[in-house]
């Protein structure tokens, strides 16, 4: 499929190139014909570049499936943003366009000059001038919904969490090339399940590490419609803490700890057998025998969802990535909590094979 | 000026046509991920440490960009500092240069070792020969068999390893797993040379000479090492990772089996013995099947703690940690002797690499070989290999009920250890300080 994408890419170029290079006329200053072949060469490429856009929607090349609160306030942003942007691309290429078309070299022609037009002028400062204000603010209410904490603040001062409202909190410790996660165990969990000032608390402590944390390499698991705060470190350089499916990208800076927070609304792991699989998506849910609630889960690759690090950190940025478990229910991560814990604490060989 | 000089036009314009079009075939064609079939493993040529180098003492990490040992061989004396030199002594008795060899000896041996170990194309373990057949379970079979079988170092996993070291391992571990990648010099601790057979993280029961287990290897792959530039590799697939474990054992028998013949050939050459000797391949034969048999042994079975531990209640293991405190400071066992006051004020040492190392901080909440309880339990009661951490069990294969309490309750108080809160309790209520 890539292979193929960049061979149609790389034809077009080549093709491209060829034309030029046997079309001689085109690098020679000579009047009319020869100038026009610039025209068709830049019509060319700006046309595929503005159908580019459409045809990557096609393909599905497009933004992941947003599936944390403020993911559509992000995504809202970014077609605004695009919507601008595109608009005037193509404005602006068509007229570059036409102009070529126009007015190639003449040689009989006596040129005039713009320069000084000062309405002109004028207009093509004031135009972007005020788009980018309007941009700028447009962006502050999604700004703040996903970088203020607001809700974190007003915990904290009340100095209480409702007992619907808990969530959940992570260590993410980045370093060259994994990421390292540190929950609670499942004592600490009921701690704070049973006193909102527990959680409080360590939310002002960044979670001093405790004996019985429970930690896992790569693997970001949480729950479904439960918020998630993170402290994220590093213990070398730059990294960035990036969840494409839930809109969330955060630089992790040496010797500090950053909260970052979202809440999934989609959750994509069950308990198959003994592992939890990802990658699953939750079709519906079915009322068996005993009037117990059982999710019919199907394979969907779309629910893959990554952890990858997004600023460049050494030979192997490109490899250091994780995966993101959202669990369908608090039950079911406590039960993940608890397998996970029971593993940290291991204190007899393992059994024989399967 | 390119108007007037038509030959310029006229690179200038086959320039333009086939430079792109070289460049969308080369990307087209793609690349081959595994090794040129011609090529052959590199002769050894750093520096062989053969003996403990406990007596050296350094005062400080080695600067990046070279091993210590390396160093012997740099030209610029000032890069280790106060350090330099410290290791000059040595030279000739404890490390040994196997560039003193003949070429064509040398030759002899990188042609032995294609014929045993194969190349990076095809790598494989193969001890053709009618003396290579084994007990096993009542019944004869050839060693290679049961490499194939417990060790999985079979012709395929072991080319489908070597792509994927090529890929994931060889910028730090090197070609032929030397720990001299182009990464490796520049990371601290510097990664692990498989040539020396040695590997610390190990829990089989042997009391010598100790292999790891295929599980331990695995371990480390998939939870990567705490505090050291090694990743974890969890999101590759488990026969990947098999894959890269066969990859790693063949490196390291082969390795070793280099290493101790290079070292036999100098010891030869210094006596100055002028027989032939047996010929080159049959000494990596014989080298290359006791190694085969130790690294059977190792998988047999890894160390048994007796007795889990089991605390009811925290004032149980509070009981357990002051015990784990007396154990710690007993001089018998002799603990606080490397980890001084904790591990804070521990001296730096050559380990048998010839890298520095440390004994661990207790207080820095940083456990290389994992920190579940029963992985500590094996560094304890096993030792770490090549780090001159020694045994604490008289014999790993059975350890006596006694000493079985006695590492428990040693963990116990090194699970404390980094925890400001918990040493507060120590002190308070057991009049212990570890401040």
């Amino acid at each position: 499929m890539v292979k193929f994408a960049v061979f149609i890419v790389l034809t077009i170029a080549v093709a491209g190139f060829g034309l030029y290079a046997l079309f001689p006329a085109a690098l020679k200053p000579s009047p009319g014909e020869g100038r026009k072949r610039w025209a068709y060469l830049f019509g060319i490429v700006l046309t595929l570049e503005a159908l580019a856009c459409p045809f990557a929607v096609l393909m599905g090349w497009w933004l992941p499936k947003g599936v944390s609160t403020y993911a559509y306030d992000i995504d809202l942003l970014f077609y605004i943003i695009l919507v601008i942007t595109g608009v005037t691309f193509i404005a602006v290429g068509a007229m570059f366009i036409y102009i070529l078309f126009k007015y190639p070299a003449d040689p009989n022609r006596k040129s005039w000059y713009t320069h000084g037009n000062h309405k002109l002028e004028m207009t093509w400062t004031a135009v972007p001038a005020v788009l980018l204000i309007v941009l700028a603010f447009a962006q502050i209410p999604a700004w703040l919904k996903v970088k203020n904490l607001s809700w974190l603040r007003e915990a904290l001062q009340a100095g209480e969490v409702k007992p619907e409202a808990r969530f959940l909190q992570v260590e993410v410790t980045a370093r060259q090339w994994e990421w390292r996660m540190r929950y609670p165990s499942t004592k600490h969990m009921e701690e704070w399940n049973q006193d909102g000032k527990v959680l409080l608390n360590d939310v002002r402590l960044k979670m001093t590490p405790r004996p019985d944390d429970v930690r896992r390499v790569n693997e970001l698991h949480c729950v479904k419609g439960q918020k998630v705060l993170v402290h994220l470190k590093t213990l070398d350089v730059i990294h960035s803490f990036f969840l494409p499916h839930m809109r969330l990208k955060q630089d992790a800076l040496p010797g500090r700890t950053i909260p970052v927070w979202f809440e999934p609304i989609e959750a994509n792991c069950f308990l198959d057998g003994n592992d939890w699989k990802d990658g699953m998506r939750l079709e519906r849910t079915v009322t068996d025998k005993d009037g117990k609630e059982k999710g019919v889960w199907v394979k969907d690759d779309k629910n893959i969802w990554e952890l990858a690090c997004a600023e460049y950190c050494g030979a192997r940025h490109s490899l250091m990535r994780g995966k993101l478990f959202v669990h369908d229910t608090p039950e079911d991560f406590l039960a993940w909590l608890k397998k996970a814990e029971a593993e940290g604490q291991q204190t007899t060989v393992a059994p024989e094979k399967k | 000026m390119i108007a007037r000089c038509p030959s310029g036009r006229k690179y200038l314009r086959i320039a333009t046509f086939f430079i792109p079009a070289l460049l969308g075939c080369m990307l087209l064609a793609g690349c081959d991920d595994a090794y040129d079939v011609e090529m052959l493993y590199p002769p050894r040529t750093d520096w062989l440490v053969i003996e403990s180098l406990k007596d050296v003492l350094p005062t400080r990490y080695d600067p990046p960009g070279a091993l210590p040992v390396d160093m012997l061989d740099h030209p610029d004396t000032t890069l280790f500092g106060p350090d330099q030199g410290l290791l000059g002594p040595k030279k000739g008795r404890a490390i040994i240069d196997p560039r003193v060899l003949k070429p064509d000896q040398r030759g002899e041996l990188v042609q032995a070792l294609r014929d045993v170990a194969g190349r990076p194309r095809l790598p494989k373990i193969d001890l053709n020969g009618d003396k290579f057949i084994v007990e096993d379970k009542g019944t004869r079979v050839h060693i290679d068999t049961l490499l194939e079988k417990e060790l999985k170092l079979d012709k395929k996993t072991l080319a489908q390893g070597s792509v994927l070291y090529r890929s994931q391992c060889l910028h730090c571990h090197g070609l032929p797993g030397d720990g001299r990648g182009p990464t490796g010099l520049w990371v601290n601790p510097h990664p692990r040379d498989y040539r020396q057979g040695i590997f610390k993280f190990t829990s089989s029961a042997q009391t010598q000479n100790r292999k790891p287990r295929r599980d331990d290897l695995k371990g480390v792959l998939m939870n990567g090492i705490e505090g050291t530039s090694m990743p974890s590799f969890t999101l590759l697939k488990p026969e990947e990772i098999d894959a890269l474990v066969s990859y790693v054992i063949h490196l390291s028998i082969r390795g070793e089996a280099e290493f101790a013949v290079l070292k036999d050939l100098i010891r030869e050459k210094e006596e100055g013995s002028t027989e032939a000797g047996e010929p080159m391949i049959d000494r990596i034969r014989s080298k290359v099947e006791e190694l085969a048999k130790l690294w059977l042994e190792a998988q047999k079975g890894e160390i048994k703690p007796v007795k889990p531990p089991e605390y009811k209640n925290d004032q149980e293991r509070m009981e357990s940690v002051v015990r784990g405190y007396k154990v710690y400071m007993n001089k018998d066992v002799a603990c606080a002797g490397c980890h001084l006051n904790f591990g804070r004020d521990a001296a730096f040492k050559y380990d048998a690499w010839g890298t520095i190392v440390k004994p661990r901080n207790f207080f820095s909440n940083m456990y290389r070989g994992g920190r579940k309880p029963i992985e500590i339990y094996w560094r304890i009661a096993g030792g770490i290999n090549g780090a001159d951490m020694a045994p604490f069990a008289k014999n790993p294969a059975s350890i006596t009920e006694e000493e079985d309490k006695q590492i428990w309750d040693l963990i116990s108080f090194l699970q404390i250890l980094p925890f400001p809160e918990k040493r507060q309790e120590l002190k308070e209520k057991h009049g212990i300080v570890v401040e």
